[in-house]
């Protein structure tokens, strides 16, 4: 891509987010306004050697809802990006072509929407996450559109192009999005009965310069048949390699107000997870089974306990685990502790087991946590077997939505046999209601 | 300085010093409800029009008696009073007060304990547990089932996660819920909070490093990723895929020299003696072909493509499923080793 051609993409991509955030009459009723300034010291292996890196960030979230306007209702105006600026080596690993980037950014958001048609059709533009039915997550630079028939109908469709990490690697093989592609249009349409539940039919097709990228259809059902069992499952078909991507069945019982129980089936083919016109993608037919379930008990009201087993099985080969209980206790309002156990079995490759306490204490103005980490794996990893990391928190509420906060990290891990992170956050988060809401 | 910097100064500074718009002014309420309830009025004579309401809003459902309707007004006022100008209510909650009132038996002190007086800009409305002293949401509650009844939530204070349970193992079946429960989701969180894990194209961090006084969430990649990040990948490598592309796990094999095209130090390599023999790196790719995608996606330059343009790399059953010819005509994948 030419310089002058992702200049114009910047130019247009910022434009864009400018227009929105400028001051206008008759601005969002309700707005949210988040920024988090955040400077990072920490050291990182680089090509054998070790580099210290002081990346400065700031993280900008803006969305303004119910903007009084004479054409939509519902107006929503949503901005979410970050700029950062390297004080010590480069930042920007995978940049390894000189010269080297101090100042850099992205835009995570930034679309538009309303309502019209008495909320009949819901229209959303710009950079967005599209979600639902076989498409997932897709982050997208397009247009989505969601039609409300009557009787519970709907029908929902989008088109654009997956988003690439700061706009220059778009249609290269360079792009971080799992959804490799220049172009992507897809859908889903559904019906729902309140409370009784929902169910969809859907498809999505991406294109990469042309090639196949991906080409699914699927469905997706949630039934409530009684108020306490939730049923959810979904199945995913590609069409481009005639088989199934994902299934999965889930039940979740609340038994009582104490304990949950959750029972779940999935079977997947992960190789149709790669873009269909990767080179990787000839080489395999992979197929994985997973059951499992998952246990929640309050045992009192403070005291709460969660365990999860799930056994996989690859069809032709190995088998794996994976096993997770967590108990959390908080004894009073300001005080949180944690205790956390479980390992992981992969298949065909390493195992782990892990032990981690946490804790979390409030004292006026002041909330310090602490987090302990430690695993054990089975093969050496570089060498070592071991992992243990300690997170430190300390943090002041400042007021009027202001926050400061120093946390350090101290890792010996298999990569470091020692290491130090310090970093110092100032966040703050404000809601402004303009206007009456009941 | 670059354009680049210039328009990414300008939207920081945009939206610092632009900022939110200053608080629009609300009319003071100046109707005495207190009085008005002591002297014995009843609420209808006001809002009669509310047993009819299927909805909450657009409008308070306000008509002033008229005629002799009047008459318990003009007991204490020469003339009854103007109706003050109309005020907007939105629609934040679905609820028909006309369904409710038969139970109350057209009480509406039964819901309404406090009401709104001279000088106040806020109506008080009932609290939640109104609506729980009744119906039993404990359940809703406990799964996210905020709909039918709540419109849109996002305009309230989030809950702390401990408080708002997202039951069970929630981390791993939010997804699964959110496909055909998106609208749910929408109506406490807005994208930016979904931004902040699903965007990890463009996000610069994992979430743990911006909020790792968040001890109780549950963040997949918490602490040292990079050690475990492996096995992680081969117990479940579609959950991966879902988020990172093959380049954005080649750009740190690349880094750190694992990778064949890496800069630094092309000599090194991550597997063992005896690799390239297609007996051994054959079945490891058919078993799980992400990790070798990890590092060779590179398209035609990829080092697969030197030994397998001459030894047929497809799985059993490829032929079945697909047309040759078309696929060579449709994927300029397939042209790296077929002619048209």
């Amino acid at each position: 891509m030419s310089p002058n051609i992702r200049r114009r993409r910047l130019v247009i991509g910022f434009a864009a987010s400018l227009a929105m955030l400028a001051p206008r009459p008759g601005r969002g009723d309700t707005v949210d306004a988040s920024s988090t300034t955040m400077l990072i010291v920490k050291e990182q292996t680089r090509a054998g050697g070790s580099v210290t890196l002081a990346p400065l960030y700031e993280l900008l979230s803006v969305s303004a809802r119910e903007v009084e306007n004479p054409v939509a209702e519902h107006l929503t105006l949503v901005f979410s990006g970050w700029l950062g600026a390297s004080l010590g080596d480069n930042l920007v690993w995978y940049d390894l072509t000189p010269p080297q980037h101090h100042v850099f950014g992205d835009l995570d958001l930034a679309y538009i929407q309303g309502e019209v048609l008495q909320r009949t059709l819901r229209l959303r533009l710009g950079r967005q996450l599209v979600t639902g039915g076989v498409t997932g997550s897709l982050q997208l630079d397009g247009a989505d559109a969601l039609v409300r028939l009557p009787y519970g109908f709907g029908v929902s469709a989008y088109v654009g192009s997956p988003v690439s990490q700061r706009f220059d690697s778009r249609g290269t093989d360079a792009t971080f999005n799992p959804q490799r592609g220049t172009f992507a249009f897809g859908g889903r349409a559904y019906w729902t009965l309140p409370a009784w539940g929902e169910i969809g039919f859907s498809g999505v097709e991406i294109l990469d310069r042309g090639d196949p990228s991906r080409r699914q259809i699927g469905a997706d059902a949630r039934v409530t048949p009684w108020r306490a069992l939730t049923l959810l499952g979904s199945a995913a078909y590609d069409l481009y390699e005639s088989r199934w991507a994902e299934a999965t069945v889930r039940a979740q019982y609340i038994v009582n107000s104490r304990i949950l129980v959750s029972a779940d089936y999935r079977h997947v083919e992960p190789d149709l997870f790669l873009p269909r016109d990767s080179i990787m993608a000839i080489f395999s037919f992979e197929r994985r089974n997973e059951v499992g379930g998952s246990f929640q008990y309050g045992l009192t009201r403070t005291l709460t306990l969660l365990l999860d087993y799930h056994y996989q099985k690859q069809v032709d080969s190995g088998e794996g685990h994976r096993f997770n209980g967590r108990a959390t206790w908080q004894p009073a309002r300001d005080t949180s502790l944690g205790v956390e156990a479980g390992g992981l079995a992969a298949i065909n490759d390493n195992s782990y087991f892990h032990v981690r306490g946490f804790g979390s204490q409030r004292l006026d103005r002041f909330t310090g946590t602490l987090d302990l980490q430690e695993y054990k794996f089975n093969q050496d990893v570089n060498g070592h077997n071991n992992s243990f990391a300690a997170i430190g928190t300390l943090g002041y509420l400042i007021g009027g939505g202001w926050a400061a906060q120093a946390s350090g990290t101290a890792e010996a891990t298999p990569y470091y046999k020692s290491r130090f992170d310090l970093m110092v956050k100032l966040a703050y988060n404000q809601s402004y209601h303009l206007r009456e809401v009941r | 300085m670059t354009p680049r910097t210039l328009l990414l100064g300008a939207a920081l500074l945009a939206t610092l010093f632009g900022g939110p718009a200053a608080a629009k002014e609300q009319p003071k309420f100046t109707f005495p409800h207190g009085t008005h309830v002591e002297a014995g009025i009843s609420c209808a004579t006001c809002h009669g029009s509310i047993a009819q309401a299927k909805a909450v809003g657009p409008t308070v459902h306000l008509t002033l008696p008229a005629g002799d309707a009047a008459k318990d007004c003009l007991q204490c006022h020469d003339k009854v009073p103007a109706a003050p100008p109309p005020r907007e209510v939105e629609r934040a909650i679905t609820f028909s007060h006309a369904d409710h009132l038969p139970y109350v038996k057209g009480d509406c002190a039964r819901c309404h304990t406090a009401l709104v007086e001279p000088g106040q800009t806020k109506a008080p409305v009932p609290p939640m547990s109104t609506c729980t002293a009744c119906h039993n949401h404990s359940e809703e509650y406990a799964q996210a089932k905020c709909q039918p009844c709540h419109v849109d939530l996002k305009r309230y204070p989030l809950k702390p996660i401990a408080d708002f349970t997202h039951a069970g193992d929630f981390l791993r079946t939010h997804g699964a819920m959110a496909r055909t429960n998106a609208a749910t989701c929408a109506a406490c969180h807005e994208q930016t909070s979904c931004a902040e894990c699903h965007a990890a194209t463009t996000r610069p961090f994992k979430p743990d490093i911006q909020w790792p006084e968040q001890v109780e969430a549950l963040f997949i990649h918490r602490g040292d990723y990079v050690s475990r990040h492996r096995v992680d990948f081969n117990a479940d490598p579609a959950s991966c895929r879902r988020c990172h592309g093959s380049a954005y796990c080649n750009s740190c094999h690349n880094e750190q020299g694992i990778s064949p095209l890496s800069p630094l130090t092309p000599t090194s390599t991550p597997h063992p003696a005896g690799w390239n023999a297609g007996a051994v790196h054959g079945p490891a790719a058919r078993q799980n072909i992400g990790n070798c995608a990890a590092c060779h996606d590179q398209g035609s330059q990829t080092t697969c493509v030197n030994c397998h343009r001459n030894v047929d790399p497809h799985p059993p059953g490829w032929a079945k499923r697909h047309n040759k010819t078309t696929d060579v005509a449709n994927n300029g994948m397939c042209r790296i080793c077929h002619v048209q």
